[in-house]
């Protein structure tokens, strides 16, 4: 017989990406190719053929029936029982304290929660020696509230390690997966979150993070504040004091980091939203009387923070009578469009402005 | 009522509308069948019975409203759907205990490139194709038609301690193929030695 030895061409898969496969499975989102590996994995599963001598067969058919019994009547919590010693029976191999098999035990406890209504939460949850991990196994969003106050709004199949108590000099995080992050102003310890080979940073502000596990990109996309973002320096360029390349985003914009060709390629997000505190503070109006179009496009400049150039000097001066107030960026730079007869475009992080006159 | 007498059929009726002895009867007629399948799957007599549990648990909290047509392939599928479930909270345990041994708290790296599932399905079936054509075949009967040992040995003429020989043989084979793709696969092939 021969043996086969077939180069890898491919990395293998990790625990996460497996983790994710079988809930697809489960939840009859896979592809065809999806079920076809979750089946052959499956018919390899295969302990030693046992029989059950018919004494303990008639003793589990009778322990069995009493304990659905009472769960049906609702009188016992019979699974947590029996969990317990499943974990201390494979934790043990690994040599471990007592405290930790409790913890696993209640680790596995609350993962099976989206089996039973008794465990409704779905979010496990996990505490170690001073840091926390939390999985969001269901499919919806759920928000977690860290130590000084950030909320960060983890999506489905995602999953954020952090410290209980962050240290003195920053907040660090680290994050698989996607999630919305608002983040507590704090100068003195900046933010930092961790995900793939990406480290997002912050003062205080509100930004999304998409880091999936079996995606070569990384997205940072930034609602309020400003953010700076990098590349995880490896250990040999820590000494240097050197981070990896690097950008710096402001509302609106975001990045994507390549992890192929190690490219950052910044862009703006798909819905700019304005920004309400600079609205607020500079007592912005969006409703335009025989204004110059410069005017007009500074204004958009500053409630957006999105750079607005015009490629006709002439275009500057013509007047635009409208009232823009509540309408998206795109649908304003229409608006605008119109009035020089022309037309915008999106170039990387600034819009470009184009038009024939109002002559 | 002589509920051993009631077809699968009548019985999935009846217990549509909360017939609790049409429910043991299911309980009583179904129980070892899925015990042989549990036990082949899984570990420990006491995952099996958790397991098995959880099973009819399912068939008893969702009898309103499953719209079962074959009852034996609807079990099948439920115990199937609890045995991943198992192993998917068992993988998660082993990252945690991972996490909670390791001096460096990264998280895990993303696989630099897509997972490619075609190539694991196609080094499954090369794989077995390469497998003498006796052995190749009694896998097949056995994970891809889920036959019984015995059914195997009286289909082929074989006997029944030639059968688990030519399983063994081709899951020690397979799993030792595809040990680096698979995550889990690489906890039964060290039991297996």
């Amino acid at each position: 017989m021969d043996l086969l030895y077939i180069k890898r061409a491919y990395k293998m898969m990790n625990r996460s990406t497996f983790v994710a496969l079988l809930q697809k499975y489960q939840q009859k989102t896979a592809t065809d190719a999806e079920k076809q590996v979750v089946e052959q994995w499956y018919t390899l599963l295969e302990e030693q053929p046992r029989q059950l001598p018919e004494k303990e067969w008639l003793e589990l058919e009778n322990r069995l029936w009493q304990k659905l019994q009472n769960q049906i009547l609702g009188l016992e919590a019979t699974t947590q029982t029996i969990v317990i010693p499943l974990w201390q029976r494979t934790i043990f191999k690994i040599g471990a304290a007592a405290s930790v098999v409790i913890v696993a035990a209640l680790g596995y406890l609350f993962y099976q929660g989206n089996m039973t209504a008794m465990r409704t939460q779905g979010l496990v949850r996990q505490k170690v020696k001073g840091m926390e991990l939390v999985v969001n196994t269901t499919s919806n969003i759920l928000p977690v509230t860290l130590e000084d106050g950030s909320k960060v709004t983890l999506h489905p199949q995602s999953e954020l390690r952090f410290p209980t108590h962050f240290t003195p000099h920053q907040r660090e995080v680290f994050l698989t997966g996607e999630a919305f992050f608002e983040i507590t102003e704090n100068a003195a310890r900046p933010f930092l979150v961790n995900a793939g080979q990406l480290v997002t940073k912050v003062l205080g502000t509100s930004f999304r993070v998409r880091a999936q596990p079996d995606s070569p990109e990384v997205e940072v996309s930034v609602k309020t504040g400003k953010v700076s973002v990098y590349e995880r320096a490896e250990p040999s360029q820590v000494k240097s004091n050197k981070n990896g390349n690097g950008v710096v985003l402001t509302p609106n914009h975001r990045v994507t980091f390549s992890t192929e060709n190690k490219l950052f390629i910044t862009g703006l997000v798909e819905k700019p939203a304005v920004l309400a505190n600079i609205v607020v503070a500079q007592n912005l109006s969006f409703v335009f009387n025989d204004a110059p179009i410069s005017y007009v496009l500074s204004q958009l400049e500053k409630a957006y923070s999105i750079d607005i150039e015009i490629d006709n000097e002439g275009l500057n001066d013509c007047p635009l009578t409208a009232n823009l107030t509540d309408k998206s960026l795109y649908a304003q730079l229409e608006i605008i469009c119109a009035a020089i007869e022309g037309g915008y475009e999106v170039k990387g992080t600034a819009i470009l402005i184009s038009g024939k006159g109002c002559e | 009522m002589e509920y051993q007498l009631l077809s699968d059929e009548l019985l999935v009726k009846l217990l549509r509308v909360d017939d609790e002895g049409a429910f043991r009867e299911i309980y009583k007629r179904y129980l070892k069948l899925l015990t042989k399948a549990a036990l082949n799957k899984l570990k420990s007599n006491e995952e099996a019975e958790e397991i098995l549990q959880e099973t009819f648990l399912q068939l008893w909290e969702k009898r309103t409203t499953q719209n079962i047509d074959n009852l034996k392939a609807y079990l099948f599928a439920s115990l199937k759907y609890q045995i991943i479930d198992h192993y998917k909270a068992q993988i998660l345990a082993e990252r945690y205990a991972d996490f909670i041994f390791s001096k460096d708290l990264q998280p895990e790296n993303s696989s630099e490139s897509a997972v490619n599932f075609q190539e694991i399905i196609l080094l499954f079936e090369k794989t077995l194709c390469d497998l003498p054509q006796k052995t190749s075949q009694i896998f097949r009967l056995s994970r891809l038609e889920n036959k019984t040992t015995r059914e195997i040995s009286e289909v082929l003429h074989v006997p029944e301690r030639t059968v688990e020989y030519h399983i063994t043989q081709s899951l020690k084979l397979l799993r030792f193929q595809l040990k680096d793709f698979l995550p889990t696969v690489v906890l039964s092939f060290l039991s297996s030695f």
